[in-house]
């Protein structure tokens, strides 16, 4: 082999060589920086701004001292570990109110007031991966192949509905609506919810425990997730699940997000004590099946007549 | 110049013999070679050792609030379920002990209206007085008491990864 070529070859092993030590290093120590650090970095100069040391100066000089740390939420109830609260950091505070994300404060302090983060946690209502802590892995959007997003907004009632029954209690009227129109459009006739309807679809009981893994998502636009594949079935059955029999129903856009919050409310999950709704002693839930046979076409009228005798 | 040794492999010179040795450039490659070894052994060193200590650990944080200090009236002792803590608030101050008995980690009673025993482990019989002293019983040790703040919203936290040594009260 030519000298030249020898030589050239020698410095190009060289180089790669360092270069692969090098980015080896380099690897490992961007494995140390992480979002959430600079979050609570910058969330810890606001916050030593907002506090001053004189009102309360072991808690002032707790949080200078402070290093940046995963904070987390164990909910043995819901068997979640969440760390939203690395970076959600003044979720509960009120001294928040009106920040940019992630530091702001909840928009809704009397429902936290209820709803305390270190009882409940973050996805019980929001969804979401609790357990992840970047941006894109807590899948704010939807992650093909992950399908437990985010709630969007206009669907956040049917998490309410996975504990309260009650829906007018909680004054969720998306819900309230959502089970009107369930009833208005007949739904019952062919589907089945805690044992009332008819059996020609899918029962619906506990269509929110349903794996998010089991849908079809060829035929859906708007992401690998059980709320665009509701959304999207709703506007067009036949196309999301080919060869359904389910008409097309006449509904517009806010209507079928209302009655895809109720449809994904219904879930069979049973909670402790501690984690139930309390709900009024006389309620009674609300019938979904409201076609009543016609007298004369029942043959069991007359069978129950034989019966009495 | 390469040359052939007695297996045919070829060989390459030390020593550049066709002309002057370009030395800034071996010193040059020298001082990459050494920079680029540092950070990769250097980087590869520090995370094992980061390696050794988790960032976090699948269990409630030890850090927690407890609830606002209304909840906490003068005279109270209050145990905060799930915890192994009591929260205690006298005229004086107020302060979080550990109810994790130190003999073999049942989980203590408080005993009421009694002026000398304040804790009583139902396990072994342990007695404990008001301030967490051992007073009989097989415990080796008092009870600890643990760090407490009021943070800024006015509610207090408990830091039980910390043990309050001197029994200071949190005075509010």
């Amino acid at each position: 082999m030519e000298k030249a070529v020898l030589r050239k070859l020698t410095t190009f092993c060289i180089v790669c060589g360092l270069a692969c030590i090098a980015l080896l290093g380099m690897t490992v120590i961007r494995d140390g920086q992480r979002e959430w650090k600079d979050y609570q970095q910058e969330y810890k100069e606001m916050l030593l701004k907002k506090i001053k040391r004189d009102a309360n100066p072991t808690f002032y000089d707790r949080v200078a001292a402070s290093e940046p740390e995963i904070r987390q939420v164990v909910i043995g109830e819901f068997k979640e570990i969440e760390r939203c609260t690395t970076c959600h950091l003044g979720i509960d505070d009120p001294l928040f109110a009106g920040e940019k994300q992630p530091y702001t404060t909840h928009p809704n302090p009397e429902l936290m007031k209820h709803h305390p983060v270190e009882k409940f946690g973050c996805t019980i209502c929001h969804g979401g991966q609790g357990q992840a802590t970047t941006f894109y892995g807590s899948s704010h959007s939807t992650i093909p192949n992950w399908p437990i997003t985010l709630v969007s907004k206009g669907l956040m009632q049917s998490r309410c509905g996975y504990c309260h029954k009650d829906y007018e209690a909680i004054g969720a009227d998306r819900l309230v609506k959502g089970r009107e129109l369930y009833k208005e459009m007949h739904c019952a006739g062919c589907h089945k919810i805690d044992d009332q309807g008819g059996g020609v679809g899918p029962d619906l009981s506990a269509f929110a425990d349903k794996d998010p893994g089991g849908f079809d998502y060829n035929y859906v636009e708007g992401g690998h997730s059980k709320q665009a594949w509701v959304i999207e079935h709703f506007k067009d059955p036949k196309k999301v699940s080919p060869g359904s029999p389910m008409s097309r129903p006449a509904l517009s856009d806010e209507q079928i997000e209302y009655l895809a919050t109720y449809v994904l409310s219904l879930t069979r999950r049973e909670f402790t004590r501690h984690y139930t709704a309390k709900a009024k002693a006389d309620f009674v839930p609300p019938k979904l099946d409201d076609v009543v046979p016609e007298p004369d076409l029942s043959p069991a009228a007359g069978d129950e007549e034989d019966a009495g005798r | 110049m390469s040359s052939q040794n007695s297996t045919g492999a070829t060989i390459l010179p030390f020593k550049n013999s066709d002309g002057p040795v370009d030395e800034d450039r071996r010193d040059f490659v020298k001082k990459m070679g050494v920079a680029a070894l540092a950070v990769g052994v250097g980087g590869g060193a520090l995370q094992c050792v980061r390696y050794l200590k988790p960032n976090v650990l699948y269990e409630p944080s030890k850090v927690f609030k407890v609830g606002a200090l209304s909840n906490f009236p003068i005279g109270s002792r209050i145990v905060i379920e799930g915890r192994g803590i009591e929260v205690v608030r006298e005229r004086d101050g107020m302060h979080a002990i550990s109810l994790v008995c130190t003999h073999l980690g049942c989980l203590i009673k408080p005993v009421e209206n009694d002026p000398d025993v304040g804790y009583m482990c139902p396990c072994h019989g342990s007695t404990f007085a008001h301030k967490g002293e051992v007073q009989g019983g097989p415990a080796p040790t008092d009870l600890p008491w643990y760090e407490m703040f009021m943070d800024h919203t006015g509610a207090i936290v408990v830091d039980t990864s910390k043990v309050n040594q001197k029994r200071t009260k949190l005075v509010v």
